[in-house]
C-alpha cells in the first residue's frame, strides 16, 4: 500500500476507510447472528406452546388405547400447512402414531431424551426447525413433534437486517463522510510545522548552514527524524567551518613566504630569470589572496544599512588595474555614468567583484584591444573586452569554482568569477555574460535591485 | 636621511626588508617583537614605523593603539598576512598610515614610504625617474636622457605629479587641482591639453616613457617597453 500512497494523508484516510468498511461488516453480521438466534429461540418456544396445545387433545382410553380428538379448526390449521407448521405424534418406540398430513413429517425419528428437545435441519431446498416434547399421557409415554418449515417468505430476522441495512446504514454514511472530513483538516493541520519545516530545508546550501529546521509545534511522532537532520546539519557545517579555516589559514601562512621568496627573487642577479620567478610568485599570491577572499565571502553577513558608489567602485577598479592591463599592452577605460549611483551594498567586496570581472578581461583580451569599464545609471556594471567571448557551453559553469576556460593554462585558480557570483548573491543581484556582436565577452552585474533612487 | 624601524619576526623576510630598504638609502632598524618595538620607539625618532601585525608577544594593533593614544604622530605602514576587508578596516582604525598585505612587490613598499614622507623631496635624497626621464624634485627640472628639458610651468607640475606616482593612475581630478594651484585661469580641457603638450614633447625628444590616458580615470606615466 505504502507505494500506492506515498502521502500520510492518504494513507490515514484509506485506512480509515477498510475500517469503517471492517467495522461495519462486523456490525452487520453481529446485528443479524444476534437477530438470528433471538429469533430462533422465540420460534422454539413458539413450537413449544404448539406441541403442548396439541398434547392437551390426547387421552388414554381405558382398555389403554390413544386418541386424539384435535378440533376441526386447528385440524385444517395444520393439514393445509398455513402457518409452515406440521405436527407428528410417536410413541416410546418410535412408531407413528397421529401425524398432520398422511406422510411422515418428522425430522428426528425417535430422540430417546427425557425432556423438551429442539432441532434443526437444512436440506437443499429448505430449512427447518422442530421441537419434540415428551409428553405422559395416563401410562404412556409419547412423543408430540412441531415442525416449521422457516424457508418461508417474510420471516422476521431477515426483514429487520435490510430494514437496519437501509435506515441506520443511511444514516451511519453522512458520519463516516463526516469523519473523513475532519480526517482531513485535522491531519493536515497537524501536518503543517513539518511542511514548514520542509519550507525551511528548502533555504539550505553550502553558503546557509546555519538554518536548522524549526522544531516548534511538530508532532512529536516526526521531532525525532527533524532533531536528526538538525543534528547532522549541526555536523556538515563544523565540517565545512573546518574546511574552510584550513584553506584561510593555510592560504594565509603562505603569505609571509610568498614575500620572502619575492624578494630573494628581486635580488637575484640574472634579470630575466627574475623577471619569470616574479610572475610565477606574482600568480601564487593571486591564488593565495583570492582562496582567503573566498573564505571571508563565505562567512560574511552584508551591513544592511551600508552604501557603495558604483561609478567609484569602477574608478577604483580601473585605477588599480589600469597598470596590469597597459603592461600586457592592451587598453582600460571607464565609460557610462559619471555621476554617483547609489546602492546598498558593501564597497570593498563590489571592488573584489568587479576588479575579478576586469582581471578576467584582462587576461582573455588579445593586445591592442581595450577593456572598456561601465557604470550604468540603472544600477548595472558592464565589463565589456574584445576577446573571443564566451560560448553557451561555457556560461553555464563559469561561475563555478575552480572552473578554468583552459585546464592547461596555469595562470589564475578560477575563483574569480565564483567570488563574483557569490558578491552579486549577497547583495541580492545577479550575474550574465553574452556575446558582445562585435565579437568579446560582455559581463554585467546587475545590482538594481540594491539601487538607491 | 629618513630612518625606518622594521617590525617583523620572521627572520627571513626582516633580513631581506632590512637589505632591500639599506639599498634604497634608508636607515634601518629591526626588532622582533613589541617589547623591543617599545623600547626602541621609546628612545629613536622614526620616519616610518613598518610594522607587522602577528607578532610573538602578541597582536601588534594594540602596539598601535598605545602609541596613537599617546598622540606619536610616527607615520605607520601595516605590513601584514591578515588581508581581508575586516582586517584592513581595523588596521586603519586603530591609527596606521597604510596597510599592505603579503605577498607584496617590494616597489610597491618603496612607493607607498615614498608617498607615507611628508616631505617627498628627501626621499631617497635623489631625482625620481621612469624610462630615460628623471625629474629634479628640489629643482623642479626635467630631464630625458640627461638633457634639461625646457617646459612650461604647468607641464612641469603634470609631469612632476605624474612621475611620483610612475606606473600607477593620477586621477584627472588630483592633475587638475595640482593645475588650480598655478597662477592663471583653467580652462575644462586645460590639463588634456597640457598633458598632449607633454606627451609630445617626450616623445620628440626620444623619452622612454610614455603617458598613457585612461580614459573615464586619469594619467599614468611608464616606461615603454623596449
Amino acid at each position: 500500500m505504502s507505494s500506492h500512497f506515498r502521502s500520510i494523508l492518504a494513507r490515514i484516510i484509506w485506512l480509515q476507510i477498510v475500517a469503517f468498511a471492517v467495522a461495519a461488516a462486523a456490525v452487520v453480521l453481529a446485528i443479524y447472528l444476534l437477530l438470528n438466534s433471538t429469533s430462533v429461540r422465540f420460534e422454539n418456544q413458539s413450537l413449544h406452546v404448539h406441541a403442548a396445545n396439541i398434547a392437551k387433545y390426547l387421552k388414554q382410553q381405558p382398555d389403554g388405547s390413544l386418541t386424539f380428538d384435535l378440533p376441526s379448526e386447528l385440524r385444517s390449521y395444520y393439514a393445509n400447512g398455513l402457518g409452515g407448521l406440521t405436527y407428528a405424534i410417536t410413541d416410546n418406540d418410535g412408531h407413528l402414531l397421529f401425524s398432520s398430513t398422511s406422510g411422515d413429517v418428522r425430522i428426528v425419528k425417535n430422540p430417546h431424551t427425557g425432556r423438551p428437545t429442539y432441532f434443526q435441519s437444512a436440506n437443499r431446498r429448505r430449512s427447518y426447525l422442530a421441537s419434540s416434547l415428551p409428553v405422559q399421557v395416563g401410562s404412556q409415554q409419547v412423543w408430540v413433534q412441531v415442525t416449521r418449515n422457516i424457508r418461508r417468505p417474510g420471516l422476521v430476522t431477515d426483514d429487520v437486517i435490510v430494514h437496519y441495512l437501509r435506515h441506520v446504514g443511511w444514516f451511519a454514511i453522512p458520519i463516516i463522510l463526516f469523519v473523513l472530513i475532519t480526517d482531513f483538516f485535522v491531519i493536515r493541520r497537524v501536518l503543517r510545522p513539518v511542511v514548514l519545516a520542509s519550507h525551511k530545508a528548502r533555504t539550505i546550501d553550502p553558503q546557509r548552514l546555519d538554518v536548522r529546521l524549526p522544531t516548534q509545534d511538530l508532532p512529536r511522532e516526526v521531532m525525532p527524524l527533524v532533531e536528526m537532520i538538525n543534528q547532522g546539519l549541526s555536523r556538515v557545517e563544523e565540517g565545512f567551518r573546518v574546511q574552510r579555516d584550513f584553506t584561510a589559514d593555510a592560504a594565509h601562512e603562505l603569505r609571509t613566504p610568498l614575500s620572502v621568496l619575492r624578494m630573494r627573487i628581486d635580488g637575484l642577479e640574472d634579470r630575466e630569470a627574475a623577471k619569470h620567478l616574479r610572475a610565477d610568485v606574482d600568480a601564487m599570491s593571486h591564488v593565495v589572496n583570492q582562496l582567503l577572499e573566498v573564505a571571508e565571502l563565505d562567512g560574511v553577513m552584508l551591513d544592511p544599512s551600508e552604501t557603495a558608489d558604483l561609478h567609484r567602485v569602477c574608478l577604483d577598479v580601473v585605477e588599480l588595474l589600469a597598470p596590469l592591463a597597459l603592461s600586457q599592452g592592451k587598453d582600460i577605460a571607464l565609460t557610462g555614468s559619471e555621476e554617483k549611483v547609489r546602492v546598498r551594498g558593501h564597497t570593498g567586496m563590489l571592488i573584489q567583484a568587479v576588479r575579478n570581472l576586469v582581471e578576467n578581461a584582462v587576461k582573455y583580451s588579445p593586445k591592442g584591444s581595450t577593456i572598456e569599464v561601465r557604470a550604468e545609471p540603472r544600477g548595472i556594471v558592464r565589463v565589456l573586452d574584445e576577446g573571443r567571448g564566451i560560448s553557451e557551453l561555457e556560461r553555464e559553469k563559469i561561475f563555478r569554482r575552480f572552473w578554468r576556460r583552459d585546464r592547461i593554462q596555469t595562470s589564475g585558480a578560477g575563483l574569480g568569477l565564483a567570488i563574483v557570483a557569490r558578491v552579486v548573491e549577497l547583495h541580492g543581484g545577479s550575474v550574465n555574460v553574452e556575446n558582445r556582436p562585435t565579437g568579446g565577452a560582455a559581463f554585467s552585474l546587475d545590482l538594481s535591485n540594491a539601487l538607491i533612487v | 636621511m629618513a630612518r625606518l624601524l622594521v617590525v617583523e619576526d620572521n627572520e627571513d623576510l626582516a633580513g631581506l626588508l632590512v637589505q632591500g630598504l639599506t639599498r634604497a638609502d634608508f636607515v634601518t632598524d629591526r626588532v622582533a617583537t613589541m617589547a623591543d618595538a617599545r623600547d626602541v620607539l621609546s628612545r629613536n625618532q622614526y620616519s616610518i614605523v613598518i610594522l607587522d601585525l602577528g607578532l610573538p608577544d602578541g597582536d601588534a594593533l594594540t602596539l598601535l593603539r598605545s602609541l596613537r593614544t599617546h598622540d606619536d604622530p610616527t607615520p605607520i605602514l601595516i605590513l601584514t598576512a591578515r588581508g581581508t576587508v575586516r582586517d584592513r578596516v581595523e588596521g586603519l582604525r586603530a591609527g596606521a598610515d597604510d596597510y599592505l598585505v603579503k605577498p607584496f612587490a617590494f616597489e610597491e613598499l618603496l612607493a607607498r614610504l615614498q608617498a607615507l614622507l611628508r616631505r617627498p623631496g628627501e626621499f631617497l635624497g635623489k631625482p625620481l625617474s621612469v624610462g630615460n626621464v628623471t625629474f629634479d624634485t628640489a629643482a623642479r627640472q626635467a630631464f630625458v636622457d640627461g638633457a634639461p628639458q625646457v617646459l612650461s610651468a604647468r607641464e612641469i607640475s603634470v609631469l612632476e605629479i605624474l612621475i611620483r606616482r610612475a606606473g600607477r593612475v593620477v586621477q584627472k581630478g588630483a592633475v587638475e587641482d595640482q593645475l588650480y594651484g598655478l597662477a592663471g585661469d583653467v580652462r575644462s580641457n586645460a590639463v588634456e591639453v597640457c598633458v598632449h603638450r607633454l606627451r609630445k614633447h617626450l616623445a620628440d625628444v626620444g623619452a622612454t616613457a610614455n603617458i598613457h590616458t585612461i580614459r573615464g580615470v586619469g594619467y599614468l606615466i611608464r616606461e615603454i617597453e623596449p
